[in-house]
């Protein structure tokens, strides 16, 4: 049975940056969801925020959407599933946002793993705080430091 | 002729070493070589031998699952006090 996780925009985004304090601990953990077998769950909102936040530090276009098409192969590779914002996520989110008490792209965020029953990794402490008790969550070093996928309760 | 249907036996091989040697450096077949009567190595070209070293180097296609793991160097953000967090806060807040 195969896994699945969910990662937040700052993880992947962290995985590409050199200097980003948490580089070296996002590409190990990278690295261990794509090489086990483990599906990656994100809403399509991951990407876009990645690929405007990748070009807002390297302004190139051409290395932008190569790192889009790079997220497409790695769909294509059955190694990530794009969650699409629709109507019936959209009752799922009214039904459940003020018990996160987050703004709606965190709460987008937190739902879809909600939703899709995985745990969210992420190095976002406002994420993490406000989904404790709701939604399992953790960072990265946390992650590997457990060795184990978690199980959604 | 020392190579019969791409097999040669150890007393020839011994024999006629130089003209074995140029027969499998022309062939792109392995030639077997036989010693009473069983199989004991085969002999191939060099050129053979790479190709087959490289067919069997395993694949890093740079692309996908591979990208995220050995990001090349060119794609990699290299900003002074670039903070993924604070990157991602600043389109949501």
């Amino acid at each position: 049975m195969t896994s699945s996780i969910s990662i937040d925009s700052s993880v992947f985004l962290s995985g590409l940056t050199t200097t980003d304090p948490s580089f070296a601990v996002s590409k190990a953990f990278l690295k261990k969801i794509v090489t086990g077998n483990i599906l990656i769950i994100v809403p399509v909102l991951v990407l876009f925020e990645v690929l405007h936040a990748y070009f807002r530090n390297t302004k190139d276009l051409k290395k932008t959407d190569e790192v889009f098409q790079n997220f497409i192969d790695l769909n294509i590779e059955k190694k990530i599933r794009f969650i699409n914002i629709e109507a019936d996520f959209l009752s799922y989110f009214v039904a459940r946002h003020y018990e996160i008490d987050l703004k709606t792209l965190d709460s987008v965020i937190a739902l879809v793993a909600q939703k899709n029953h995985c745990p969210l990794v992420t190095w976002d402490k406002k994420l993490l705080k406000n989904c404790k008790g709701k939604i399992q969550t953790m960072t990265p070093a946390e992650f590997l430091r457990k060795r184990t996928i978690p199980v959604y309760k | 002729m020392y190579i019969v249907e791409n097999t040669v036996s150890v007393s020839d091989l011994r024999k006629h070493t130089i003209d074995v040697m140029k027969g499998v450096a022309r062939s792109s077949k392995p030639v077997v070589v036989f010693s009473r009567s069983k199989p004991k190595i085969v002999l191939i070209s060099y050129q053979n031998y790479a190709a087959n070293e490289e067919s069997e180097r395993p694949i890093h296609s740079g692309r996908g699952a591979d990208f995220f793991i050995n990001t090349p160097e060119k794609f990699l953000i290299h900003k002074k006090g670039c903070d993924a967090v604070k990157e991602i806060r600043k389109l949501r807040d």
